[in-house]
């Protein structure tokens, strides 16, 4: 609500309009409507209403200012500014009597998931068709697109969670392979993951900013090979 | 988390942990790989501290049901049985075995008209109903700040006549208190009771047990009770409810000590409501294994003989059993009237143990149920949570769905 909370001067600060600026007669109108937006809680058809009048009262206010003083978009404000109070009139009634939400409602997610998951290499018109099969309505490809990417089931989403399980699938064998040990038996062999990409760099880059070693190696400490251990020799 | 669903899903002991497999089960609890351990969770309910328990329990109390209300708040004890042989703890009378022996207790306050669970405390077993009566009545007072308060109590709370006379004392200095509870049948009064004529009762006739049955004979008298070491000017209103058992038995009679002006037969029907506080117990105890809680003995206390008692534990478990016996019964009447009262174990065979599968996706959680025949009543209630986009924080945010199959085939939230 673009007046809820507010003061008549802070509606005006906030719609970037300067109060010291107003002439009298601009201070009446914008008052009136500040008390007419303040009793309808700003509900839509008292905004629809509230702007109508302003861009046509010939009060000298900017279409920008009335759309932030009304709290809508300044595109709807200039596309508001052409039509006539029959049009106007006849634009809240359709918003009142439209349906606010898709075909397509969250509830539907899970059967959507499961013939994905039954079908990967389903068509996007037999995932139609069974929409249309399931619940007797039809939807099109721009709202199938628009569903399926807000829930993550379109196919980049999928592929990265596919990606994503398989990496924790081997992070989770490598843990259990490491942790399978036995007292007295032969360390097991990890496998090739578990160790960082082998230099392809005959020597060590200069090109690149020095690693810092943390801290002052003990003079006492013996040096640590840095050559892999294979625990079946 | 894993406490609070624990008993929703219906886990009767925590130990059950060991051999649970649930993924679902495992997600919500926190972890999406595994179920939680045993000894964690165990671990955990052991070392709870009492006062974070304490602000716990009042911050989660539904106060706001009893603010400006009418209220009709029955005070009750739950005994709960400790068997243990090494440690020596504090007995008290377990009504069930109907003896006394070790045991910890568990006082509730509960709404009853609302059906709702209103306050907790933990004691150990010798604490008694009149120790703690006055306690939790002030803290609903305060507390809930209810329009009126009538405080209902069994004859724990006076069993002695300094006890029936504090609590009367409190009604009479509360301007929006009342207090009704029912008095212990000593020999003495009962003469005196007894004794009253009987054109000072009057009769009602109640349905019998059952369709076809004898209907039952309820004579319902007014006295006032002197108690003792007082005048005559300061005895008690009493109601004595005199219930005709035919045949050779013995009639059974049900005194109660009142501070309101109702009328005698009123107050005989809106101290039987107190019937729906057991009703509560009985549910928590069976559907929710109210009698699983963690002991609040010290286990590692240095003498055996005298541990210490920590009320943290019991008293966090056991509101935790009131809290999702509440949610339940709030859940179940926004289903429709037909449901409201039906137990924590009917919705939970018929609503929320079901298979289903799990669809984790970069952006939501969709939960996918399979089909039951009561599916449709949920529609509502399923498109109102996916309307409100709650997310998993542990799940990196993502957003839970909840999902039906396909049979529900219904237009619009």
């Amino acid at each position: 609500m673009a007046t809820e909370g507010r003061s008549f001067e802070t509606w005006l600060l906030a719609a970037k309009v300067r109060p010291e600026r107003l002439s009298d007669e601009q201070r009446f109108i914008l008052q009136a409507t500040f008390r007419f937006l303040q009793d309808s809680e700003g509900d839509y058809s008292s905004s629809r209403i509230a702007s109508h009048f302003l861009l046509h009262c010939g009060l000298g206010l900017e279409v920008t200012q009335i759309a932030r003083l009304v709290g809508i978009h300044p595109r709807s404000a200039f596309r508001h500014r052409n039509l006539s109070a029959k049009h106007v009139g006849q634009q809240i009634h359709y918003h009142f009597h439209g349906r606010p939400y898709g075909k397509l409602l969250p509830r539907h997610a899970g059967s959507i998931a499961d013939f994905l998951f039954r079908h990967p290499q389903g068509t996007r018109d037999e995932l139609l068709e069974f929409i249309a099969r399931a619940w007797k309505f039809r939807v099109s490809k721009v709202a199938l697109w628009e569903f399926l990417k807000k829930y993550g089931l379109d196919r980049a989403s999928l592929k990265e969670s596919q990606q994503a399980s398989d990496a924790e699938e081997e992070q989770r064998v490598t843990a259990q392979v490491l942790e399978a040990r036995t007292p007295g038996a032969l360390v097991p062999v990890p496998p090739e993951q578990f160790f960082l990409p082998t230099r392809s760099t005959p020597g060590r880059s200069c090109c690149g900013p020095k690693c810092s070693p943390g801290s002052t190696r003990p003079a006492i400490a013996s040096a640590t090979t840095t050559g892999r251990s294979n625990g079946a020799s | 988390m894993t406490s609070a669903f624990g008993l929703i899903v219906g886990l009767e002991r925590i130990f059950h942990l060991d051999q649970m497999q649930d993924p679902g089960f495992a997600v919500l609890t926190g972890n999406a790989r595994r179920c939680p351990s045993r000894y964690d969770v165990g671990a955990w309910r052991r070392h709870v501290r009492w006062n974070e328990v304490d602000r716990f329990c009042h911050r989660t109390s539904p106060w706001d049901l009893l603010r400006q209300q009418d209220v009709l708040m029955s005070f009750d004890e739950h005994a709960i049985p400790r068997w243990t042989k090494k440690f020596v703890i504090p007995k008290g009378y377990v009504t069930t075995r109907n003896k006394f022996m070790r045991c910890e207790k568990l006082y509730l306050g509960y709404e009853v008209n609302l059906r709702r669970f209103a306050t907790i405390k933990a004691t150990p077993g010798n604490v008694e109903l009149r120790d703690v009566a006055g306690l939790l009545t002030r803290r609903v007072l305060r507390s809930g700040q209810p329009a009126s308060l009538h405080a209902l109590f069994d004859a724990g709370a006076g069993k002695s006549d300094a006890d029936v006379r504090a609590l009367m004392d409190l009604a009479h200095a509360t301007e929006n208190l009342e207090i009704t509870l029912r008095a212990c049948r000593y020999p003495s009064r009962m003469e005196q009771w007894k004794s009253l004529p009987a054109e000072a009762f009057t009769s009602y006739e109640e349905p019998g047990v059952c369709v076809g049955a004898r209907p039952k004979e309820i004579r319902v008298a007014e006295t006032r009770t002197v108690l003792k070491d007082e005048t005559p000017a300061q005895a008690v209103r009493t109601i004595v409810c005199r219930q005709v058992i035919p045949g050779p038995k013995k009639d059974r009679w049900h005194p109660l000590y009142t501070s309101g002006d109702a009328e005698a037969g009123e107050v005989v029907d809106t101290f039987r409501l107190r019937q729906h506080h057991e009703q509560g117990f009985r549910v928590q105890v069976h559907d929710e294994g109210l009698n699983a809680t963690p002991c609040g003995y010290d286990k590692e206390s240095p003498d055996r003989h005298h541990p210490r008692f920590h009320r943290g534990p019991p008293q966090l478990v056991g509101w935790l059993a009131c809290l999702v016996y509440n949610a339940c019964a709030a859940f179940l009447e926004a289903l429709s009237p037909a449901w409201a009262g039906k137990f924590v174990s009917t919705a939970r065979r018929v609503f929320f143990n079901h298979q289903g599968d799990l669809y984790c996706t970069p952006q939501a959680l969709i939960v996918y149920l399979e089909e039951f025949s009561e599916q449709d009543l949920l529609v509502d209630y399923i498109d109102r949570f996916n309307a409100a986009q709650h997310r998993v924080p542990w799940l990196e945010n993502r957003q839970l769905i909840l999902s039906l199959s396909p049979h529900a085939a219904r237009a619009g939230p």
